[in-house]
């Protein structure tokens, strides 16, 4: 197998000594060939480490091994070697992952990075022995790691869309020439590779996408019909990996939709430039919307959780469900206040809440030296009698420094 | 319940004389026994005596599996602790003996522990555990660093 090469193993009976005996075996193992365990069978255990052969350890016993390691730990895995990198990229690796019942939501995080433009990050805790006592105490460990891609699309706020292991970045234009888009990139968070797929029909100058009943993907938005604007909504199905051939008929006195949407018990409720609808997917009927619902949603700090809206806007975290209406977000104790000008996102963290802020520290620094920092939040959410939602803060932590003019664009979590 | 004996002979010349229905839990076992009924002393030559006596002591506590939710519980609560007994160095020797003598649980158990373990170690310790050597060129070292910061030095973390 292709990672094979470079996987030897301990020798058999090495005793449990300290460390110098590691580098001893390092220092060795350049030097000594590998010979096979037929040969080192009459080896008693006392046999210093000079004298044995390094065994190979079998590709599917390292694959069963890696695989149960939490994707949390990925990314410092891959620094150990180029073989080990393409390992974590392998199907087979996820197939195993997934037999053992391994499949976990992973956080991902857009960040439009100056200078070179759209970059990925995902959610990793650094090897607690690389931390020390003091660090224990007052880190979580947990870090946003670069993920390596080539040819990133540009992305917005509300053109991100996971789902399965799929990121879906739909109808944003990928140069400045452009207005409108139809394009459809899926990032493979399994390979961080992405490919494209069949264009929207129609393209959009403003876009919103979400999950319907995290079935399907759709797409909202307007575009030119012979210098009229019109709105369109269309439909992908993962399964046959194409938009739906008959489009939603949406009807013209609305107004432009707006990149404000979010699906909720199966009706998507869009933002308009004259009012506001629900289109009811199940009846594939258009109703009318509460004006109400879009108040928190201006921040672009929302997100749909389990059939329920989260937003963060002006420092206060709500809620709405189509019964209850907006209300606060109880508990989160332990919370910093954000700054009110922070930039925030949220996004559904397999079911948990993941927030995502900037900060911009104090000092007398020179101006173009100064760093944002991003922190996460990640929010245990709990739905209690008498129609509350109390969310509890699991853990958060500065997770990654940024250049001044670099922004958090969108988060969305990935099963793999 | 048979009460046959079988001699499990390892690599380095100990003998272990197991009941039979132990010794089946070692599937390598369990065929050569259906091959051949007769066989009483099975010489086993990749595993060492000291390997072999913790494979043994696995199988025979797991040797009648119940279903029973207590029974399960007591089993997990064994397995946790006779884990702790071992370093990284054992238990990558028990994997491969649990692997060449086909103990299905045993090799789930080893490799979830070994994984638990490896989780919290430095890419160089990593690579010292599966001897894998850094095939990253200097240059491909260095951006990779440079990529990846967060991993290798401690940036203060300022409170919000």
């Amino acid at each position: 197998m292709w990672w094979s090469q470079s996987l030897s193993y301990f020798p058999l009976n090495m005793s449990s000594n300290g460390e110098e005996r590691l580098t001893e075996m390092k220092k060795k193992r350049k030097t000594t060939p590998r010979i096979t365990t037929k040969k080192k069978k009459k080896n008693k255990p006392s046999t210093t480490p000079q004298s044995s052969p390094f065994l190979s350890l079998p590709d599917d016993l390292v694959l069963n091994i890696v695989a149960r390691v939490p994707r949390l730990y990925y990314p410092t895995l891959s620094l150990v070697s180029k073989s080990f990198r393409s390992l974590l990229a392998s199907p087979e690796l996820y197939k195993v992952r997934s037999l053992l019942g391994k499949t976990e939501s992973c956080l991902y995080v857009c960040i439009n990075w100056f200078p070179e433009g759209f970059r990925w990050f995902t959610l990793c805790r650094k090897p607690d022995q690389t931390l020390t006592n003091d660090e224990k105490k007052k880190s979580s460990g947990y870090v946003l790691a670069s993920v390596p891609m080539t040819n990133t699309p540009h992305a917005d706020f509300a053109s991100v869309v996971a789902l399965g292991s799929d990121i879906y970045n739909i109808g944003v234009p990928q140069s400045s020439r452009e207005a409108s888009s139809s394009s459809v990139f899926i990032l493979d968070c399994r390979s961080h590779t992405w490919r494209q797929a069949p264009s929207l029909p129609v393209e959009l100058f403003t876009v919103s996408v979400g999950l319907i009943d995290g079935k399907k993907i759709y797409a909202a938005g307007f575009f030119d019909a012979n210098s009229e604007d019109k709105n369109s909504l269309s439909v992908f199905d993962p399964k046959t990996q194409a938009w739906d051939p008959v489009p939603i008929p949406c009807s013209e006195p609305l107004g432009v939709f707006y990149r404000h949407s979010a699906c909720i018990d199966g009706k998507l409720h869009v933002a308009a430039q004259n009012m506001n609808v629900a289109y009811n997917f199940k009846e594939a009927r258009w109703d009318s919307s509460q004006r109400v619902i879009y108040y928190h949603m201006i921040s672009n700090s929302f997100c749909v959780v389990e059939n329920v809206l989260y937003s963060a806007s002006h420092g206060a975290f709500k809620w709405y469900d189509t019964e209850a209406g907006w209300r606060v977000l109880q508990g989160l104790v332990g919370l910093p206040k954000f700054p009110h000008d922070s930039c925030v996102r949220l996004g559904n963290f397999g079911g948990k809440l993941a927030v995502l802020w900037e900060t911009i520290p104090y000092g007398n620094v020179h101006c173009s030296l100064i760093k944002k920092m991003i922190w996460c939040a990640v929010i245990e959410l709990e739905r209690r009698p008498n129609c509350e939602i109390w969310g509890k803060v699991e853990w958060f932590d500065h997770v990654l420094t940024v250049s001044i003019y670099s922004t958090l664009e969108s988060v969305v979590s990935a099963t793999v | 319940m048979s009460s046959n004996k079988i001699v499990l002979t390892s690599s380095d010349g100990e003998s272990f004389e197991v009941e039979e229905v132990v010794a089946r839990k070692l599937q390598i076992v369990g065929h050569m026994l259906e091959d051949d009924c007769v066989i009483n002393e099975i010489p086993l030559q990749n595993v060492t005596g000291d390997i072999l006596s913790m494979v043994i002591e696995y199988c025979k506590t797991h040797v009648d599996e119940e279903e029973s939710e207590e029974a399960q519980t007591k089993l997990k609560t064994w397995d946790e602790e006779f884990m702790k007994k071992f370093d990284i160095k054992t238990l990558l020797q028990i994997i491969l003996a649990a692997n060449y003598l086909n103990v299905k649980g045993l090799l789930d158990l080893v490799s979830q522990t070994i994984a638990d373990t490896i989780k919290d170690y430095t890419p160089e310790q990593i690579r010292e555990v599966f001897g894998v050597e850094n095939d990253y060129t200097e240059e491909e070292e260095a951006e990779v660093r440079k990529e990846n910061a967060w991993a290798f030095d401690e940036a203060d973390t300022p409170k919000p």
